[in-house]
């Protein structure tokens, strides 16, 4: 018989070690393929690399989705994983990228709580941010100088490293502490940023901000953002998008201002 | 491989002290995928911000059919693998425009289909391929005890001229193997084969790697402080009784 090719070999490797993540699927092609004192042997040390292969990666998801793990707990944990290498086995070169749809897989599974998965969105948009690119942010001073004729054709741009999400549950409370996963459906809007010094944030929007930071992050007019706010009396409406604009100015979530020419 | 944020910063931070190296584990060197431009492409642009003294990678596999192990996974040592991983190190060499140095991996299987023994393998990808190698005395420790080879013939088989750098770390046991774990003290074997290593290949660069269940700080500066000394009584013995 010919030799395997190089490709066969590690075709081989993959179906023993990683198809089946956390269980023992060694293939008897790959134990033939591997040198060893009895067949014993032989699996014993292909098992090093799919036992690594499994809790590698577990330890990776579990790090980078401490609250989703911390709610189902170790054992449901380990099944989540299981199903998730398996679905969604790793595309890129580095494991960063590993989670990338945990968020997706458990809002199919039914065996876990359903605001699991916007947990996990929210962990995951906590990762996407934490390492986004850098970008300078605009401070109060910046605007001093913007004359008052301007501020209604004042863009801005927002920082890369901002998110927003959309979730059934008020997830901001499963991530904040507690052990009960047992929560009441209430739709919830939150925007996940990094700010200056590093440390990312998040916070829940009402239904203004929501819109108000989605057509400042799609470079409206600062006029159009207002315009969120007309609903208000003429002076109430000034001074909440006023009070907004500060609050994002002191978040550090702008990244850039443009005077119209 | 990030795009910003603290990590990069930290590394922003470290540079302005002293020299860095990049040490890479996922660049699939061995693997029979195309090679990721994407990924040579942001290896190219963290190249080109922190100037790193070498670039490094491991003598491996981990990826097949576009999914990622996230491991560093033996290759058969093969006349088809030294062909195939050669030339795939000359196009990231010449993509990269340098030099590039490959590290011998801890390996816990060997294949029945593989016709020489590894030192033979590591040295003529690197004589094909025109790169260094970072040669891991732990590594080959670890490979000796697993596989049964002695580790003095794997260092008096790697061609002096092209090792530009040493690593070292503490490993573990399980059944009957070592496991490659970087998660202890440097073992009293390892540094016994470093000191053969100095009186082989002179003065290189040598790095203790621990990267879980790491030690105070001054517990990790004794083991780089160990290194140190064995390379200088080895190399003041070879220039005395020269």
């Amino acid at each position: 018989m010919p030799a395997p090719s190089l490709y066969e070999v590690q075709r081989l490797f993959w179906e023993s070690v990683a198809v089946q993540p956390g269980r023992d699927s060694i293939a008897p092609a790959f134990v033939r393929l591997v040198r060893g004192s009895d067949d014993s042997d032989r699996k014993t040390r292909i098992r090093v690399y799919s036992d690594a292969y499994y809790l590698r990666l577990r330890d990776v998801l579990r790090e980078d989705f401490p609250r989703v793990a911390a709610l189902v707990g170790p054992e449901q944990f380990d099944e989540v994983v299981k199903g998730y290498l398996e679905a969604f086995p790793s595309r890129w070169p580095s494991v960063r990228h590993l989670g990338h749809a945990l968020s997706e897989f458990l809002r199919h599974r039914t065996d876990t709580p359903k605001c699991l998965a916007d947990l996990a969105e929210l962990e995951w948009a906590r990762i996407e941010v934490f390492d986004a690119p850098d970008a300078e942010c605009v401070t109060i001073e910046d605007f001093i100088s913007v004359p008052a004729h301007a501020w209604p054709a004042l863009r801005f741009s927002a920082i890369p490293a901002i998110r927003t999400l959309r979730a059934q549950y008020p997830v901001q409370r499963l991530w904040s502490g507690g052990s009960s996963l047992d929560v009441s459906a209430e739709e919830t809007t939150l925007r996940v940023w990094r700010a200056n010094d590093c440390r990312v944030f998040h916070a829940e929007m009402d239904e203004r901000e929501s819109a108000a930071l989605t057509k400042m992050i799609s470079g409206e007019p600062f006029a159009t953002i207002c315009e969120t706010f007309a609903d208000l009396p003429e002076a109430g409406a000034a001074q909440e998008s006023a009070a907004l604009l500060v609050r994002w100015i002191e978040d550090g979530i702008i990244h850039r201002i443009d005077q119209a020419v | 491989m990030i795009a910003g944020g603290r990590p990069l910063q930290i590394l922003e931070k470290a540079r302005e002290l002293a020299p860095v190296v990049l040490h890479g584990v996922s660049l699939n060197i061995g693997g029979t995928d195309p090679l990721r431009e994407d990924y040579l492409a942001e290896l190219e642009l963290l190249i080109q911000r922190f100037s790193p003294a070498w670039v490094s990678d491991h003598l491996c596999w981990g990826a097949v059919g576009g999914r990622f192990a996230h491991d560093l996974l033996p290759l058969p040592y093969t006349d088809e693998a030294v062909r195939h991983v050669a030339a795939r190190i000359c196009q990231v060499q010449d993509r990269l425009g340098r030099r590039i140095l490959m590290e011998n991996v801890s390996s816990y299987l060997t294949y029945s289909v593989s016709s020489m023994p590894e030192w033979v393998f590591v040295s003529a990808v690197a004589q094909e391929a025109d790169c260094g190698i970072l040669l891991d005395v732990n590594n080959i420790y670890v490979n000796a005890i697993n596989h049964g080879f002695s580790p003095l013939e794997y260092l008096s088989g790697i061609p002096r001229e092209r090792v530009g750098q040493i690593h070292l770390a503490g490993h573990s046991s399980s059944e009957d193997l070592l496991i490659d774990t970087h998660d202890h003290p440097v073992p009293t074997p390892v540094w016994r084969l470093y000191r053969e290593a100095v009186r082989r290949f002179g003065r290189v660069s040598s790095l203790v790697e621990w990267d879980d269940q790491i030690p105070p700080f001054e517990e990790l500066l004794a083991e780089a402080n160990r290194a140190r000394e064995i390379e200088g009584e080895v190399l003041n013995a070879s220039s005395i009784s020269l």
